[in-house]
């Protein structure tokens, strides 16, 4: 398999809705030529199990990701605050499950 | 059985789907990207699901002890009725491409048109073939596209594929199937290439030199030698 030519195509991000999901979520990425082709390639690499009902590509370079060094000061400070969280609350027993 | 379709409309069609799609799996991990490799591979299993389902009529019609595998593996060539473009050699992948939008702009007005057959199991085949037959031809569709409006390269190859295999046509216009139109079929083909063609600026060669290919079979010889060469060497194996 010519690996020249898949480095020649760009990388694409995969999303894929299932039967009863409402959001495509992320599957895994492929190499294509342009985006109509990268639909029709994730429909071959990623549907093949009726895994979904809808496709989204995005091309990988379009997403600006946040700085994995940065994981800390970015996400540490949530662990402390556990008000943020609505458990503290008395839900009636009327209103039932939430 | 009045409205069942006959032997050799079933064959033609089961045959066809066979050997190419043995043709296809022959691309196996040679495609030119991984991605490419599994639409592939995909498309084989389709039409060879197709062939199966296809057979399992056939030897339904047959006596008790015919199978489906006795069907595929241990005929004879001459006993096969697949179109000839089915079982030629495959060659580089723009020759592989344009084969694919052939077959399948033939097979989809043949399996839209079987969809309402009175032979119900056959219009049941029909109904799933149609909608896999509807995504091979986009997906070659695409492929000649770009092979034709690419580089100077990919252009010399999709005219080179299209001088080896237009001679093959003929035959896949005139062979007669069972509840279609041939007529109808044979516009809808015409129809489909040339707007392929148009959009991949590729010059349609004049239907008339598509004339019938010489019957030696030589590919179909090969190609079941290899296909067979395991049900033969070890009969009523199982795996």
């Amino acid at each position: 398999m010519s690996t020249k030519l898949q480095s020649d195509w760009p990388l694409f991000e995969v999303f894929i809705r299932n039967r009863q999901g409402l959001d495509h979520k992320h599957v895994g990425s492929l190499h294509a030529s342009d985006p109509a082709h990268a639909v029709t390639l994730a429909r071959d690499v990623y549907t093949r199990r009726q895994e979904g009902v809808s496709i989204w590509v995005v091309p990988s370079n379009a997403i600006t990701a946040s700085d994995p060094e940065q994981k800390a000061d970015n996400f540490d400070p949530m662990a402390s605050k556990i008000y943020r969280h609505p458990t503290f609350y008395d839900i009636p027993d009327e209103i039932g499950h939430m | 059985m009045s409205n069942a379709l006959s032997e050799t409309s079933l064959l033609t069609l089961a045959d066809t789907c066979l050997l190419w799609g043995h043709r296809l799996s022959e691309w196996c991990g040679h495609g030119p990207a991984l991605e490419e490799d599994i639409a592939l591979t995909n498309t084989a299993l389709d039409v060879i699901g197709q062939a199966r389902a296809l057979l399992q009529r056939v030897a339904a019609r047959r006596t008790p002890t015919t199978t489906e595998d006795a069907l595929a593996y241990l005929r004879d060539p001459h006993e096969f009725h697949n179109l000839t473009l089915a079982e030629l050699s495959n060659g580089d992948y723009a020759k592989t491409i344009l084969r694919s939008l052939l077959l399948a702009a033939w097979f989809v007005p043949v399996w839209e048109a079987l969809e309402k057959h009175a032979d119900r199991p056959v219009a049941t085949i029909a109904t799933s073939a149609a909608k896999e037959a509807r995504m091979q031809l986009r997906h070659a569709h695409d492929w000649v596209v770009r092979f034709g409006d690419g580089t100077p390269e990919s252009r010399r190859r999709i005219e080179a594929a299209i001088a080896s295999l237009w001679p093959y046509c003929g035959e896949l216009l005139n062979v007669e199937i069972d509840g279609t139109a041939r007529d109808a079929r044979r516009a809808a083909w015409i129809n489909v290439i040339t707007s392929v063609f148009d959009e991949a600026t590729l010059t349609v060669p004049t239907v008339d030199s598509a004339f019938t290919a010489d019957p030696a079979h030589t590919d179909r010889i090969e190609l079941l030698a290899e296909m067979q060469s395991l049900a033969r060497q070890h009969p009523n194996a199982t795996w």
